[in-house]
């Protein structure tokens, strides 16, 4: 009987609606019983060596058998997560929905989806899954160089910032996976950014970036000409660039490439939106302490911005304009139409206490920017999707779709509450951080133990020894 | 009288009879080969045995122990050890053995192997040769005299697998005794190709030898493209050709013989490695569990023969590839500690968790001086109360590094035929307290402990 329920639907789902529709039901039998005596019939018909009818994924239209029969180098690797509330980014939340991987890649998300059977399941019964946070900046968490090279996939600094629920990060000048316990598919994309020093702070350096753009631009006005002149005149010379032409500026104009500067200042970041105006580049901003005084002037220009909510710089006593920091600025910078990343107040992994302000809490700057006015929805967005596309990996990470990595955490309870922990986070489609099996916090508040309350442990009560009979027995009497 | 058997003036009447009985003897010993071989006496015993390699005056040696570890089979309890010519030739309970050999009693004594040490740097001049010399042995740093092993042999060590140092591949291991005969000191001259280096410059390297073998098959190419190009010249040329007209390329028809171009030195035991040649191993240290994932990519990649060296103190996350090297059945080298889990309190035995997963398991000392192998037997007898196995302790300090050196068919055993590099304690090895009293390199007691130090 068993399997008759298996061949017609899956293992969990779709029998719910027909129960709701008795007529249905019995159509529903009336056909299973056909197909019994159908299947019974050809079954007698047939050699006896023919395909056993019991299989009960042999039908399946999704492709979730292992690979078809020929060479058999590794058996296909598939991982879900049921049951949980699934906050896709991009669509919207599922209640009790299920996401299968294949080989790191997200192959099927919905309440109706059939799981092969040497399939890896997480229960998510009564948590929630998100996309893997991005840390748009991030040290400490791959090696230096190459990261595939010399990372430590074994890092305490790794597994914290997992637990932390960050999957993939900055490192370097590249985007990197955390993949805890193996060296496989660790990068996502190098060379990201075209670092720019544009800043009134620094004066000779900020001439050399705009001459550098000029010149960049004026060679490849050169190479329109040439275009032009071409169709005319077969003898065209074609102008090679001079030396001082940077081939990464010349990238830049072109749109194949993304700037990134530090500016903080009201004034600098003016600068910056109006050479990024000029010039016609992808530009991100990182700092953007004083970006809310200014967001209508540089909104157009700033392909996006990567700020710290907590970030602390007092006001210029001496001006008359706005300037500080606020705890308003990534809503502002966000509502004025600026993709924001947001990242803690230090980013790395910090062990010398001061909890709150380092890549573990992640998710606690994001509920700050809430804090601040930000929405719910924009706030995961700042750790996730929008942070992805200001590293130009949104077609990798930051969602959850079909097709993309697969990148997820389980939590249990709102990302943004700062008591919301993180119980698996799952990379490439591997388990890669396990609350209950690493020593981190597995103690803390731990799958199964009867929740307890702030009356249960305040005030602080000590715990006596039990007075029991044996030790009292054991001591020496005085008399 | 002059018989087969000798003149009368030899032997004597009653001698001739007395040696006819002991043929009669030795023939039936040979007819009962299963059983205890009955030794009549030196010509005799080496008439009968299966390798008549005995020179003509070998003498015998034989301990009576009161138990022998043999690390390859089971403990003995009061067992004979029979040794001729360095070589031990028996050992069992109830053995006979010729009359004249010399006796030593040791009914006081356990009789185990001589331990063996597969890496270090003992005595050896603090240079480190950075980069990639894999052509480079410590046979150039090597200048023995008596007693640079004088105090290392109290520790019960026989054999050291001598390495370079650096960082990099800087070069071949060799393997010496810590004593015997001066000839004999040098086992393996050559020994593993000592690799210490991080995966980029590892794969550099393999990368530089895989291109002098490209280089070398590109100039086999063009060489037998040439022969073949040279053949066509020599066959019958047409009629159109004049005789007369001399040959101007003597040198093209009669091509020398394939002359491959010269490899560079210092990659040569890499190029071998990749071509997988006999007697080629390299030995792969790492530093943590993550630097093995990096570093096997490459090894796997190139597939290198190679075993491991762990080198990893007290605390360590080893623990977390053992599966990985288990399924590998990787040959590893590790210090002999109790592990702890790296930022935790969390204890674990990292030699029995590989063992477990189906690693063979070596063990050098923690300390690369007399002191730190004196201590191994006290480390190893911690790591058995934590619960590793009694043989497995016993043989990570002799049959797998006897194994690891390719030298297990002479060394790391107490069995027939295998050189008796032997140590006596005056108890069990693994005793807090047991010491090293009598240490036999080639059959020969080289050391002996003094009474009055104690």
């Amino acid at each position: 009987m068993s399997k008759i329920n298996l061949r017609c639907g899956d293992r969990r789902g779709t029998s719910a609606p027909l129960l709701g529709a008795p007529w249905r039901f019995v159509a529903m039998f009336t056909v299973l019983l056909l197909s019994g005596v159908l299947a019974w019939a050809g079954e007698s018909d047939a050699p006896p060596s023919s395909a056993p009818t019991s299989e009960p994924t042999t039908t399946s239209t999704t492709s979730t058998g292992t690979s078809t029969a020929g060479v058999e180098e590794e058996p296909d690797r598939f991982l879900a997560v049921i049951n949980g509330d699934v906050y896709t980014v991009n669509g919207p939340a599922l209640r009790g929905a299920t996401i299968l991987s294949k080989n790191g890649r997200i192959v099927e998300i919905g309440t109706d989806v059939r799981l092969p059977e040497e399939c890896e399941v997480i229960d998510a019964d009564g948590k929630r899954v998100y996309p893997g946070l991005v840390a748009a900046s991030a040290g400490g968490l791959h090696g230096g160089g190459n990261a595939a090279d010399t990372t430590n996939v074994f890092s305490a600094n790794m597994q914290v910032a997992l637990a932390g629920g960050i999957t993939t990060a900055i490192a370097g000048n590249d985007a990197a996976k955390l993949t805890f316990g193996t060296t496989e598919d660790m990068i996502v994309k190098k060379g990201l950014y075209t670092s720019l020093d544009y800043s009134r702070r620094r004066p000779l350096q900020r001439a050399e970036t705009r001459s550098a753009f000029e010149a960049a631009r004026a060679h490849l006005r050169a190479l329109d000409r040439y275009e032009i002149e071409r169709a005319t005149n077969e003898d065209a010379e074609k102008p090679e660039p001079d030396e001082d032409v940077n081939r990464r500026y010349l990238k830049l104009i072109r749109g194949s490439a993304t700037a990134v500067a530090t500016a903080n200042s009201r004034q600098d970041l003016l600068d910056l939106a109006a050479l990024a105006r000029e010039f016609g580049f992808r530009l991100i901003v990182r700092g953007a302490y004083e970006g809310w005084t200014v967001a209508p002037q540089i909104a157009g220009a700033i392909a996006g911005a990567i700020v710290t909510p907590r970030a602390s710089v007092f006001e210029n006593q001496r001006s008359v304009k706005p300037s500080g920091s606020s705890i308003e600025n990534a809503q502002i910078l966000r509502r004025h139409g600026i993709p924001v990343a947001i990242v803690p107040p230090t980013t790395s992994i910090t062990f010398w206490g001061l909890a709150g302000r380092d890549l573990l809490h992640l998710n606690m700057e994001a509920g700050f920017a809430v804090r601040g006015g930000m929405s719910d929805a924009d706030a995961l967005r700042a750790v996730t999707i929008d942070a992805a596309r200001i590293l130009g990996i949104d077609d990798h990470v930051g969602s959850l779709e079909i097709g993309k990595d697969a990148d997820w955490i389980v939590c249990d309870g709102d990302l943004l509450h700062y008591m919301t922990q993180v119980h698996y986070a799952v990379v490439n489609g591997r388990i890669a951080y396990n609350k209950q099996k690493e020593t981190l916090f597995a103690h803390i508040r731990p799958d199964g133990a009867p929740e307890t309350t702030f009356d249960d442990v305040w005030p602080r009560r000590l715990e006596w020894p039990a007075n029991d009979d044996s030790s009292a027995a054991a001591e020496p009497s005085r008399e | 009288m002059q018989t087969f058997f000798g003149s009368d003036r030899h032997w004597g009447p009653h001698g001739r009879r007395i040696l006819r009985l002991v043929m009669v003897l030795a023939a039936l010993g040979v007819l009962h080969a299963t059983g205890p071989i009955a030794y009549a006496g030196p010509r005799a015993a080496a008439l009968e045995s299966e390798e008549d390699d005995l020179s003509p005056d070998a003498r015998f040696t034989v301990i009576r122990a009161g138990k022998v570890i043999t690390v390859s089979g089971s403990e003995l309890r009061n067992a004979t050890i029979v040794i001729a010519d360095g070589k031990i030739r028996n050992v069992g309970q109830a053995i006979k053995y010729p009359g004249n050999a010399k006796v030593i009693d040791a009914r006081d004594r356990v009789v185990m192997p001589g331990l063996i040490n597969p890496s270090s740097r003992f005595r050896l001049p603090r240079y480190r040769r950075t980069g990639v010399h894999a052509n480079q042995t410590v046979a150039s740093e090597f200048f023995s005299n008596d007693y640079t092993y004088e105090r290392l042999r109290e520790t019960g060590y026989t054999l050291l697998a001598l390495r370079p140092d650096g960082r990099g591949i800087p070069g071949r291991g060799m393997v010496v005794r810590t004593m015997g005969p001066t000839d004999q000191q040098v086992v393996v001259e050559t020994s593993y190709v000592y690799i210490d280096a991080s995966k980029r410059g590892l794969r550099s390297a393999l990368e530089q030898a895989q291109k002098e073998i490209e280089k070398v098959a590109e100039a086999r190419k063009k060489y037998e493209e040439k022969k073949e190009q040279a053949r066509e010249e020599d066959t019958p040329p047409p009629s159109t050709q004049p005789v007369s007209q001399p040959t101007t390329q003597p040198a093209a028809s009669q091509p020398a013989a394939f002359e491959p171009p010269k490899i560079r030195p210092e990659l040569e035991p890499l190029v071998a490695l990749l071509e997988k040649r006999e007697g080629y191993r390299a030995l792969v240290v790492v530093d943590n569990a993550s630097e093995y994932l990096h570093v096997r990519e490459v090894l796997k990649k190139h597939e290198i023969a190679h075993d491991l060296m762990l080198r990893s103190f007290q605390s360590t996350d080893f623990f977390r590839v053992a599966e990985t090297l288990g399924e590998a059945e990787a040959h590893v080298v590790v210090r002999p500690y109790i592990n702890t889990v790296p930022n935790s309190a969390e204890r674990y035995l990292l030699v029995k968790e590989l063992e477990a997963a189906g690693c063979t398991v070596s063990v050098m000392p923690s300390g690369d001086n007399e002191y730190g192998m004196g201590v191994v037997l006290q480390r190893l007898s911690e790591s058995v109360r934590e619960g590793w196995s009694r043989t497995s302790a016993f043989k990570s300090v002799t049959l797998h590094p006897a194994k690891l050196l390719g030298l297990d068919d002479r060394f790391g055993s107490i069995e027939r035929g295998k050189v008796a590099d032997l140590i006596l304690l005056d108890a069990d090895p693994l005793r807090p307290g047991a010491r090293v009293r009598e240490v036999m390199i080639n059959g020969e007691i080289v050391h002996r402990a003094d009474e009055e130090q104690r």
